[in-house]
């Protein structure tokens, strides 16, 4: 993932993804939001798990996991909210919650 | 009589302290040593080590399922464990490394080590090092590099050409640049080759071998524009010091061993077959032998010649140091004892609010930007939650006969949809139906399929559709009763949107990444494969860039 500014220099060079992912087609969220990027690794077909990237800093910081495959995500472009749907017919909705960094 | 036995007395002592000054400077060469001062076993076989000028930082690369690289500091005790991210899940064998191992070359690629991982310095897709050989500048800014058609190229680190020049008609087997980077050299296995680094001119070249099978090694000694040259492929090898007008410094000289690998200090020579490191002065005597438990696979020493580190076919690294007159006890650092830094660390939570178990199947969800509506799909029905997870409403239109695709939710509730073939866009609020475009009405005939993307902008006011079907191609705007605005027809296939926050610009991406304004005029492109969208809420620099852009930008309709 690489970050482009409107004059279309590099603001952030694209750096590596422990995932293979997509900006979703359709709708106004997807995994993107300010500050994070939210992404199920597809390479991984069982995954019950989201990766959550700051982009800003390049690394992932954390980690989401659900009971289920995951078959969709979404979050708010804040950051802040972050939904899912799995294959046992289950929604989460999961809410940021700033930990002191160790 | 007396005096004859005298001068036979003088003359044997003579002798005598001949031997013992001979003997002295023998045993002087003999002691000379390399001492094992740690042993680190990592979890696989090891592929590849280097060693960082001070001798403090060893790099190791392993390769088991995926590849790890760790950065060791053996008197820190400390291991950093780094993934190399994403390209290579398969082997990955670095061709060389910058001195202070923040540069790796492998295949055609310049890696940068950073603290967190191993990534592929980026450069428009472009590969970066155009041969199959190559090397870096002492001080880390510029590679020579090789290739099969006996071209000779020096490179920037940003992947810029200084120059190229072909000195051969056959491929190149190795290439050197001295510590002050005046000179290039490389060698075909027939001849070698000095270049004035500045502008890549040929000052000279000398035969070395009549034979096509020998391959050609070359490495300056640190400090000196002496080139030592080593030539395998024939038993028994050779190995020669060319000075800097190409005269024999030492002439090639045969081995009693094979030859895999060169490397040279200030004034020693340190050369690997498969299981053994040999250690030569310049007049290729011998004066030390590193033995490896089982096969050396890699090696490289300081430029002092120092400190030498060993990478085996076992899980060990041997770093070995210099002039320790006691054999020291052998630490063993292992990922047990050691201190490991698996980076990332962990910062920020997401706390679960609710779940929720649905009657159907949800395939798709979408959450309004302010998080009061959630929005699943489950085939042709529409479901919508609140942000406590309450069910507020469903729908199953009877117009939509495809699966339902949930494009968004917006803040006020309504919810725009596709289908799964992209033929429909919906908008439904409350469970009502408030607009439906059919793309057969767009196009004028019965596709088969066509919404290749759709995005609503956050407003609801603009619709932005990307059309890939039957023949036709194209992305175009429409304001929230469908009406056109503008149509951009590219040259490929139309592919993903994306419209920014404040409508003021439009993203396409089809191979070509492409800025639009608002109106639809074009701000750039890049050749630049892959998905494209928006950041929500630029970041503050970026976004003042972005007011300025506004100021003299047409609105929509504008």
């Amino acid at each position: 993932m690489g970050v482009l500014d409107l004059e279309g220099k590099w603001v952030v060079k694209p750096f590596p993804l422990d995932a293979v992912f997509t900006f979703r087609r359709y709708g106004l969220s997807n995994g993107l939001s300010k500050d994070f990027l939210f992404i199920q690794d597809p390479l991984e077909s069982n995954s019950n798990k989201v990766y959550v990237y700051d982009w800003n800093d390049q690394e992932i910081i954390s980690e989401i996991v659900v009971k289920g495959k995951i078959r969709d995500l979404a979050a708010t472009p804040d950051g802040k909210y972050l939904v899912v749907c799995d294959d046992l017919f289950r929604v989460y909705l999961f809410e940021r919650r700033d930990a002191c960094v160790s | 009589m007396r005096r004859k036995t005298a001068a036979i007395t003088v003359v044997v002592i003579i002798i005598a302290a001949l031997f013992a000054i001979l003997l002295a400077g023998s045993s002087v060469r003999i002691q000379e040593s390399w001492n094992p001062v740690y042993e680190i076993r990592l979890e696989s076989n090891i592929r590849y080590v280097a060693i960082s000028q001070d001798g403090k930082r060893i790099l190791a690369v392993t390769h088991f399922l995926n590849t790890t690289v760790f950065v060791i500091q053996p008197y820190e005790e400390t291991i950093l464990k780094l993934k190399v991210t994403p390209y290579h899940w398969h082997d990955f064998t670095p061709e060389t490394t910058s001195k202070d191992l923040r540069y790796i070359i492998e295949g055609s690629f310049i890696y940068e080590v950073s603290e967190k991982w191993v990534a592929r310095l980026w450069y428009e897709n472009k590969h970066v090092v155009p041969g199959h050989v190559a090397k870096f500048s002492s001080d880390g800014r510029f590679i020579v590099s090789g290739d099969s058609s006996g071209w000779v190229y020096l490179i920037g680190i940003n992947g810029t050409e200084v120059w190229r020049r072909r000195v051969s008609s056959s491929s190149i087997d190795d290439v050197a640049i001295s510590d002050d980077c005046r000179y290039v050299a490389a060698t075909d296995g027939f001849f070698v080759y000095l270049l004035n680094s500045r502008d890549g001119n040929v000052l000279w070249e000398r035969k070395i071998s009549g034979e096509s099978w020998q391959d050609g090694h070359l490495s300056f000694f640190s400090n000196t524009h002496l080139l030592c040259i080593g030539l395998s492929g024939y038993f028994p090898p050779l190995i020669g010091i060319l000075d800097i007008n190409g005269d024999w410094w030492l002439k090639q000289t045969k081995l009693t061993h094979h030859l895999i690998q060169i490397k040279t200090s200030k004034d020693l020579i340190f050369i690997a077959d498969k299981e053994k490191v040999y250690v030569y002065n310049m007049r290729m005597e011998p004066l030390y032998t590193f033995e490896a438990k089982i096969k050396v696979n890699s090696f490289d020493c300081t430029p002092d010649g120092n400190c030498v580190v060993i990478g085996s076919e076992e899980m060990s690294v041997y770093l070995f140091e210099k002039g320790v007159k006691r054999q020291p006890t052998v630490k063993t650092l292992t990922l047990y004892n050691a201190k490991i830094i698996t980076p990332p660390l962990k910062r920020v939570e997401w706390r679960l609010l609710w779940e929720k178990r649905m009657q159907e199947y949800v395939r798709y969800v979408v959450i309004s930007p302010n998080a009061e509506y959630i929005v699943g799909s489950s085939y042709s029905k529409l479901i919508v939650l609140a942000k406590n997870g309450s069910k507020l409403w469903d729908a199953d239109p009877p117009q939509i006969v495809d699966d339902i695709v949930p494009i968004s939710v917006l803040d006020d509730g309504t919810c725009w949809i596709t289908t799964l073939r992209g033929l429909d866009v919906v908008g439904i609020k409350e469970g009502k139906v408030i607009c439906h475009v059919e793309l057969k009405d767009l196009l004028g005939y019965f596709p088969s399929y066509g919404i290749e993307d759709v995005k609503i902008s956050r407003d609801g006011k603009y619709i932005l559709m990307s059309i890939n079907g039957d023949g036709v191609r194209f992305y175009s705007l429409h304001n929230n009763k469908f009406y056109e605005l503008w149509k951009w027809e590219p040259v490929g296939s139309a592919t993903q949107a994306a419209l920014s926050d404040d409508n003021s610009y439009v993203l396409i991406s089809n191979g070509v990444v492409t800025l639009l304004r608002s109106n639809g005029s074009l701000v750039w492109e890049r050749r630049l494969a892959g998905y494209i969208t928006f950041i929500p809420f630029y970041m503050p620099h970026i976004f003042r860039k972005y007011q300025q852009h506004r100021s003299g930008c047409p609105r929509f309709g504008g």
